[in-house]
C-alpha cells in the first residue's frame, strides 16, 4: 500500500464511528429538503430510513423532526394512515410538540391536532437528586402531558402497593407534582427504594400509557432525645408517716414525763417537793400522747403529698418539653432522593 | 470535796465527742430568751426549812454546727422561814454542749449560785457533767430530760461538797419557721454538804421565751 493510500484508510478508520449517525442525520436532512422541493415519495423513503437508526442515533430533536416532516408528508400525499401513525409516534415521543403554521400547510395541522387530541400521554421530567427537608420543600416531578388528559400519580413500593397518591385528576398541559417523603398520616417513609408511577387514561378510561420512574430514597431523621427519667423513688419525700415519729413521741413523752415525777421525788429524796412536778411531767406525757394520735403511722402527709406532686409535674412538664422537641427534630428529617431512568409502557401501541 | 480530776475527765471526753461528731453542713444558730421563775429552796441542817421566791433571767445559746454554747443568768429574792431568812438568790450557768444526734448532747461546765444575806454572801461554784435526751413530740414541740451530776465544787461555806446532782425536764416549744420559741421546764437541784449534815434541795419551775433561730 502507498503512503497515500495508508493515510485515507486511517483517516477512514478514525471516522468511521460517527459516520452512521452522521448519515441517518443527512437522510432526515435531505428527506427535509426533499419535502420541501415537493419530492415528496423521496422525502418519505428517505426519512423512514433516517428513522430506522432510531431515536437513540438521531438524537431526540433530529428523531422528532424526521417524524413531523414524514407526517406531513403522508398527508400530501393522502397516505392517511401512514400520517396519523407517524404523527401518533411524533406525540408519544414528544408530547410537547406543536406544529409551527409557517411552516406547515393547515392540513397537516389539522392531522397532527386531531391525533394530538386522541392520544393521551405523558411525560414525566424528574431531578436527578434531590435534597429537601420535609415542610419546607419536596420532591418535584414535572408532569407534561400531550393534551388534556386524566392522570394519576402515586408513590408505590416496588412491589406495586401505593404508599401515597401525589395527584388524581385532569391535567390539560403540565403540572409540578410534589411529594414530601411522606405517608398519608404525615409519618415519614423508611429509607428503600420507590417507584414514581405516572399513568394515562385514554377516552376509553383504559390506561395508555405508564411511566416508571425507580427511586432511592434516603431518610435521615435527627437523633431524638431520650425521656428524662422518672423522679428518683429516694429523693421523694415519705406520703404517709411511718411507725417512727409516732412512737417517739409516745414513748418520749411518756418517759420523759414519767421521769420529771419519779426521778424527781428520788433525787430529792427526803425533801419536801411541790405538785409542780405532775404539772410538768403530765403536760408532756400528754403532749407527747396527742404527738401520736397526730402522727400515727400510715397517716397521710398532706405537705409531702403536695410536695411530691410538684416533683412529679416538673418531670411531666420535661416529659412533654422532650416530646415536643422530638416531633419537631422528626420534622426536620433530611430526605435525598435520586431518579434513575424513566421508563416507558405505552399500552396501545 | 469532789475530785477535781474527774472533771479534767469529763472535759476531755465532751472534747472527743465534739472532734467525733460528723460535721455534714455548717449550721449556725443564735438565741436569745428570758425566764421567769418560782423557787423553793430546802435546806436540812439538824431542822428542815424553806424558802421561796421568784428569780426572773437571761439566757443565750450559740450553736456552731454540733457544738453550742450555752449561758444562764438569773437572781430573784427568797423568803424563807426561820431559821432560813429571807435572802437574794443569784444564779449562773455557762456550758460546752456537743450533740452527736438529735436526740441527745453532752455538755460540762461551771454552774455558779450565791446566796446573799445581811450578813454576807454564800458562794457555790460547781463543775457539772450534763447529759440530755430529747424526743420530738410534735412537729413544734420538743420533750427533754436532763440530768446532770456535779464533777468538783468550790463553796465558800464550812461544809465540803459531798455530792450534787440535778434533774431538768420540760417542753421548748418552736414554731416551724417562727422566730420565737417558749419554754415550760421543771428543775430539782440536790447537794449534800459535811457528810450529810446538811442537804439542799433548789426546785424550779420556769417559764420563758426565745428569740433567734
Amino acid at each position: 500500500m502507498t503512503r497515500r493510500g495508508l493515510l485515507a484508510a486511517v483517516a477512514l478508520g478514525v471516522a468511521g464511528a460517527p459516520a452512521h449517525a452522521q448519515s441517518a442525520s443527512d437522510l432526515v436532512a435531505s428527506g427535509v429538503s426533499a419535502y420541501e422541493n415537493l419530492e415528496l415519495s423521496a422525502a418519505a423513503g428517505l426519512l423512514r430510513r433516517g428513522l430506522a437508526a432510531g431515536a437513540d442515533s438521531l438524537g431526540f430533536r433530529d428523531y422528532a423532526r424526521a417524524l413531523t416532516y414524514l407526517g406531513a408528508t403522508e398527508v400530501i400525499r393522502g397516505n392517511s394512515d401512514s400520517s396519523r401513525a407517524a404523527f401518533r409516534q411524533l406525540v408519544r415521543h414528544d408530547p410537547r410538540r406543536r406544529l409551527d403554521p409557517l411552516v406547515f400547510p393547515p392540513e397537516v395541522a389539522d392531522v397532527f391536532e386531531s391525533v394530538r387530541l386522541t392520544t393521551k400521554v405523558a411525560l414525566v421530567d424528574v431531578p436527578g437528586i434531590s435534597e429537601f427537608t420535609p415542610g419546607a420543600s419536596g420532591f418535584r416531578p414535572w408532569v407534561i402531558v400531550s393534551s388534556f388528559s386524566q392522570v394519576m400519580a402515586s408513590i408505590q413500593q416496588p412491589g406495586g402497593t401505593v404508599v401515597r397518591t401525589v395527584y388524581d385528576g385532569p391535567i390539560s398541559d403540565s403540572l409540578r407534582l410534589e411529594w414530601d417523603a411522606r405517608r398519608p398520616d404525615g409519618t415519614l417513609v423508611p429509607s428503600g427504594r420507590y417507584v414514581l408511577a405516572v399513568q394515562t387514561t385514554g377516552a376509553s378510561g383504559a390506561v395508555v400509557r405508564l411511566v416508571r420512574v425507580p427511586l432511592d430514597v434516603v431518610v435521615i431523621p435527627q437523633d431524638t432525645l431520650p425521656h428524662p427519667p422518672g423522679p428518683d423513688p429516694g429523693a421523694l419525700l415519705p406520703e404517709r408517716l411511718g411507725s417512727g415519729a409516732g412512737l417517739e413521741a409516745l414513748i418520749g413523752g411518756i418517759g420523759i414525763g414519767a421521769a420529771v415525777v419519779g426521778l424527781s421525788s428520788s433525787l430529792a429524796s427526803g425533801a419536801e417537793l411541790t405538785a409542780a412536778r405532775f404539772g410538768v411531767g403530765g403536760a408532756v406525757a400528754i403532749v407527747g400522747f396527742v404527738g401520736f394520735l397526730q402522727q400515727r403511722p400510715g397517716k397521710s402527709i398532706p405537705d409531702n403529698v403536695v410536695a411530691n406532686e410538684a416533683v412529679r409535674s416538673a418531670w411531666r412538664l420535661r416529659v412533654q418539653a422532650v416530646m415536643e422537641e422530638n416531633r419537631l427534630r422528626r420534622e426536620q428529617a433530611s430526605v435525598t432522593i435520586q431518579s434513575e431512568p424513566v421508563q416507558i409502557i405505552d399500552r396501545d401501541r | 470535796m469532789i475530785a477535781s480530776g474527774r472533771t479534767a475527765c469529763i472535759v476531755a471526753l465532751v472534747g472527743v465527742i465534739a472532734l467525733l461528731t460528723p460535721r455534714s453542713a455548717t449550721t449556725q444558730t443564735f438565741e436569745v430568751g428570758a425566764t421567769a421563775m418560782s423557787l423553793r429552796l430546802t435546806r436540812e441542817s439538824g431542822t428542815t426549812a424553806t424558802a421561796t421566791g421568784a428569780a426572773f433571767g437571761i439566757e443565750g445559746r450559740v450553736r456552731v454546727q454540733s457544738v453550742s454554747l450555752i449561758l444562764r443568768y438569773h437572781q430573784g429574792h427568797l423568803t424563807g422561814d426561820s431559821p432560813l431568812i429571807d435572802q437574794d438568790f443569784v444564779e449562773g450557768e455557762a456550758f460546752v454542749v456537743v450533740q452527736p444526734a438529735r436526740w441527745i448532747s453532752f455538755g460540762v461546765g461551771p454552774h455558779v449560785r450565791a446566796y446573799v444575806e445581811p450578813s454576807g454572801t454564800e458562794r457555790w461554784l460547781m463543775w457539772e457533767g450534763r447529759l440530755r435526751l430529747g424526743a420530738a413530740l410534735l412537729p413544734a414541740v420538743t420533750g427533754y430530760l436532763e440530768g446532770w451530776r456535779v464533777l468538783g465544787a468550790d463553796l465558800n461555806v464550812a461544809e465540803a461538797l459531798d455530792s450534787g446532782y440535778g434533774l431538768d425536764g420540760g417542753l421548748e416549744i418552736r414554731l416551724s419557721g417562727a422566730p420565737v420559741g417558749f419554754l415550760l421546764r421543771y428543775r430539782t437541784e440536790h447537794a449534800e454538804l459535811g457528810g450529810g449534815t446538811r442537804r439542799e434541795t433548789v426546785e424550779q419551775i420556769a417559764l420563758g421565751i426565745r428569740l433567734g433561730r
